[in-house]
């Protein structure tokens, strides 16, 4: 019996042979091939009977497949024709399918380009993967809600090359600004970066001109992008020229930088060498490189090996003191370069970063848009279902297996996807200038170029085509030809699951789409809110003037006093900051100062601001140039800071900030918003600047008149170049205030966009269903109207049943949203109560654009004569 | 009667020489013995089934045998329609090969 079992041939070939003769029942040839076998195997031997089993198998593979092949190319060529017979007897419906799958994939696709965006940041570095940026947590010093610092001091470089090996490379950035000046062609340049020679063998942005390893050597060497070489030389080769800085320092330049990328953290247009600070410093020079107190500049570092990367990343946070020799809260951290983008903001950062957050919310939303469009598809084809049954029961009857039926079917949504995907590409080609300059970043769009974006766009068309595709394919392979034949066509039961399952879609649209709506509204509130919301003081027609120049500080005088000539200018005043963003704090001391009292905030002003700035007194009086002392010792306080320090009369209460002098409290301001509404009113202290506080003064704020503000702007113009060698540079107070909420107007701006397209998308879904149902029910509504039934008690019915869905849709709408929404206005301190307006104003929407969806549908089939409906009965 | 064609021919000659023991193994065996040449299976299926669709044959499952690993044999037997065709074959083959010996024909190589 043994020696009988080896001699059967291999199973795997046995069983290939079994798999390929399917249709001889019991498979006899298989057993004719183990006869043979047997033989060759007394014959020659078991390897040659094995080899020669296999033979028998490789010869048969090229008829296999021509065979195969043919008949599958027959049978495509038959579903294709059927599908496209389908699609020209379907007007109606083959538009809305389309249109529905070709706005969401247009939406989608527009989305994952900007996802893509946004995740290539700094990727295209060669050492990307090995670069660093270093940042200090300062635990002490918390801005703008944030204890973590992308400065650091300059000798941390060393410090760092010193104590760990595995760093390769490490560079430094020193941003400035710098007025730039070739042949009276002059600018105020605020992306001027002063970096160590290793920069460039760190970060590797390509050179158009010069040699990257000598570049920055010397001292007043600088390289510009090709933009500015363009701006500043024209046609001239700017190779070898020297640029004047600061109207004081020549340098030349060594080499020609591609424009950078948008998608980088930091934008610069020129890099000057860090060797330069030498003699520019002077003599603080020599002790600003080993100064660590100058938090100053960025730090970034590239390790020799990507293995490096775990081990190092162990080793930190690290605390400065092991360096700097003294004792200092502050840890050093490090952060992958591709992680700062998408990472959020830390203090000092160059460029706004963006949020890892945002790009999974705009990755729900292409999905939910996505979903909603699918659902049509699925929606219409199983409610048209009923127009191909007699299709179904043929091919059933003439043989085709439910697999069959399930692949043709799927196929006919994959040419649904794939003719969507054809349009929304065109339709994305066209609308990317526009999305490019709504998110205000430069997308490209290259389907052919870019391998991953080609398969990511085919992944999707058949990932929606599959999707949407799946539930018609199984519900419409699923009828019983016999049911067909006696003319039940379809079975009750499954009649009534697909009506069950499709009103389930109907359902999670509305609700998706009503959510967004709810939210679209209130962002909406919110954002409204934030621009009418009284911020205590007053910010029309100001105009303010950053400060760059100690000229004009030391001008001040005269140059308010010639302004004040102006009858078109009301006031002129400076402060260290503007009232609606007060960001630095200063050590205080009160009696009673408990050890871990809080910092405050503090604004450094002149006499009159705050009634330039109509800042209102609870209690007290203003600073007065009639009281001598003031200018040392008066303080004023806000409600904030009196609650903090509890006084009860907080009047003439001893006071003393960092400037060494005790003083009183003369007066207390009403509250008013020195920071954007994202965070509470912090306590704040405002005290006047005296001579030696010139240095802190960063602005002018200049009220104007309403009338002719070109020409007064003009004339300040004139006057500042007057007293400045720099131009003049100015920008509204209220648009400055508008812009810290730019992130949330945006946001806002694109939920609209993409809320009216998946309201879009439902409604048409919508439209297609109640078309088709009413279509089927003609007879129905034909008997009723022979019975007495009126046009409006018809509609009433036909419409009942459409509203009873969207109605569910909207309740399951109405939680998610409130969570949702809740969590996103946590990120404001002030904030506009949810209320009930933006859910009545959502059912109203959803409604009233769901009722005048089906409306027409609907009033056509119930005015419908009932003897064109019965007529062939 | 339509022609058939020369394999067709020679395994419906194996299948009556083969008599009961008519299935697909031996009627390989023989056919390489009276032809000289190597036989595939799918040769011998594919006139097996053409002969069949045309009537000439019929067949019918024998139990099935250990050697086999348990399959069955598709045992084929001629159809009267069969026994025809072969008479006719033998008849035209005699008729046009009358008078030539094997001979004359090698002789003119």
């Amino acid at each position: 019996m043994t020696r009988e079992k080896f001699k059967n041939p291999p199973k795997l070939a046995e069983w290939i042979l079994s798999c390929v003769y399917p249709d001889r029942g019991d498979f006899t040839s298989v057993g004719d091939f183990r006869e043979e076998y047997l033989e060759v195997y007394q014959s020659s031997g078991r390897l040659k009977a094995n080899l020669w089993y296999w033979m028998q198998i490789v010869k048969s593979i090229p008829g296999f497949i021509r065979n195969k092949s043919h008949w599958n190319t027959v049978m495509i060529h038959n579903y294709l024709k059927i599908a496209l017979r389908n699609i020209k007897r379907h007007k109606t419906f083959s538009f809305i399918n389309i249109t529905g799958l070709v706005v969401g994939m247009t939406c989608s696709i527009l989305i994952m380009l900007f996802i893509q965006y946004e995740i290539s940041h700094d990727r295209y570095h060669e050492n990307a993967d090995k670069i660093y940026r270093v940042l200090i947590r300062q635990p002490n010093d918390i801005y703008q809600g944030i204890d973590m610092y992308s400065i650091s001091p300059p000798p941390l470089k060393a410090a760092l090359m010193n104590a760990f090996p595995e760093i390769q490379n490490a560079a430094r950035i020193l941003r400035t600004e710098g007025l730039i000046n070739y042949k009276n062609n002059r600018y105020l340049e605020s992306r001027f970066f002063t970096v160590d020679p290793e920069f460039l063998k760190i970060f590797t942005f390509p050179l158009t001109a010069g040699d990257r390893e000598t570049a920055l050597n010397e001292p007043f060497s600088i390289l510009l992008t090709e933009e500015m070489a363009e701006k500043y030389f024209g046609d001239e080769d700017p190779m070898g020229k020297t640029l004047n800085i600061d109207n004081t320092y020549d340098y030349q330049i060594t080499g020609i930088l591609r424009n950078i990328p948008g998608n980088s953290h930091f934008q610069f247009d020129f890099l000057g060498s860090f060797s330069s600070l030498y003699p520019i410093y002077g003599d603080y020079g020599d002790r600003f490189f080993e100064d660590w107190n100058a938090y100053q500049v960025k730090t970034y570092v590239q390790l020799h090996s990507s293995s490096d990367t775990g081990e190092f990343n162990s080793k930190f946070p690290v605390r400065l003191e092991k360096y700097r020799g003294r004792p200092t809260n502050d840890e050093i951290y490090i952060q992958p370069l591709t992680n700062i983008h998408l990472g959020g903001n830390v203090n000092d950062e160059i460029e706004a970063n963006s949020d890892i957050r945002y790009v999974y919310f705009f990755s729900a939303i292409a999905l939910l848009i996505m979903l909603v469009a699918c659902f049509n598809y699925m929606n219409l084809s199983t409610a048209g279902a009923v127009q191909r049954v007699k299709e179904v029961g043929i091919r059933k009857v003439v043989g085709a297996s439910r697999h069959n039926l399930v692949y043709q079917f799927l196929g006919e949504s994959l040419l649904f996807a794939f003719m969507a995907l054809f349009f929304s590409l065109w339709l994305v080609k066209l609308l990317l200038p526009a999305f490019s300059s709504l998110i205000e970043k430069e997308l490209s769009f290259q389907v052919f170029n870019n391998i991953e974006t080609f398969s990511g766009l085919l992944g999707i068309s058949v990932l929606v085509g599959i999707l949407s595709g799946s539930y018609p394919a199984f519900f419409l392979s699923s009828f019983l030809p016999v049911n067909i034949i006696k003319g039940k066509l379809i079975s009750r039961k499954s009649l009534n699951k697909s009506s069950g399952f499709r009103n389930t879609l109907v359902v999670t649209q509305f609700a998706i789409s009503t959510v967004l709506v709810i939210c679209t509204i209130i962002i909406f509130n919110q954002l409204q809110y934030i621009r009418t919301k009284e911020l205590g003081f007053k910010k029309e027609y100001i105009v303010t003037v950053p400060i760059q120049d100690e000229n004009l500080k030391k001008n001040y005088g005269p140059l308010k006093y010639e302004l004040g000539q102006y009858s078109k200018i009301a006031d002129v005043t400076v402060s260290n900051f503007l009232p609606f963003s007060v960001e630095n704090s200063q050590a205080v001391d009160w009696d009673g100062r408990p050890e871990d009292g809080p910092d405050f905030r503090y604004l450094c002003v002149e006499l009159n601001f705050l009634d330039f700035y109509g800042i209102e007194l609870a209690e007290g009086r203003n600073f007065s140039n009639e009281i001598a002392t003031d200018v040392e010792r008066a303080y004023i306080l806000n409600e904030s800071a009196v609650r903090v320090v509890g006084w009860e009369d907080p009047i003439g209460k001893r006071f003393r900030c960092q400037r060494n002098v005790d003083g009183q409290v003369v007066g207390v301001v009403n509250n008013f918003h020195c920071h954007s509404l994202h965070r509470q009113i912090e306590p704040l202290v405002i005290f006047l600047f005296d001579d030696s506080g010139w240095w802190d003064v960063r602005y002018f704020s200049i009220k104007i008149s309403s009338e002719d503000i070109s020409g007064t702007l003009a004339l300040m113009e004139e006057k500042f170049e007057k007293f400045s060698p720099y131009p003049f540079s100015y920008s509204f107070l209220d648009e400055r205030i508008d812009m810290l909420y730019r992130r949330e107007q945006k946001l806002g701006q694109n939920f609209g966009y993409f809320t009216f397209v998946a309201i879009f998308i439902a409604c048409l879904g919508l439209f297609g269903i109640a078309s088709l149902t009413s279509g089927q029910r003609t007879k129905e509504i034909g008997i009723r109207k022979t019975l007495g039934a009126s046009v409006s008690s018809i509609s009433f019915m036909l419409t009942k049943e459409f509203m009873k869905l969207t109605s569910i849709g909207i309740i399951i709408a109405f939680p998610v949203s409130y969570f949702a929404m809740h969590e996103w206005l946590k990120n404001f301190a002030y904030r506009v109560d949810i209320g009930w307006i933006p859910y009545i104003g959502a059912v109203l929407i959803t409604v009233l654009l769901s009722l005048g969806t089906v409306f027409f549908q609907v009033f056509k089939a119930a005015r419908a004569n009932p003897v064109d409906s019965l007529r062939y009965e | 009667m339509k022609f058939l064609s020369r394999p067709e021919e020679l395994v419906l000659l194996a299948v009556w020489r083969l008599k009961e023991n008519a299935y697909c193994v031996p009627i390989k065996k023989q056919l390489v013995k009276s032809t000289g040449h190597d036989w595939s299976f799918g040769a011998v299926y594919d006139p097996l089934d053409r002969l069949e669709k045309k009537g000439l044959l019929e067949s019918y499952l024998s139990d099935p045998t250990a050697k086999r690993g348990g399959k069955r044999k598709r045992i084929y037997k001629l159809t009267p329609n069969g026994i025809m065709a072969l008479i006719e074959i033998k008849t035209i083959t005699d008729e046009v090969w009358d008078g030539i010996p094997l001979k004359v024909l090698k002789e003119e190589l």
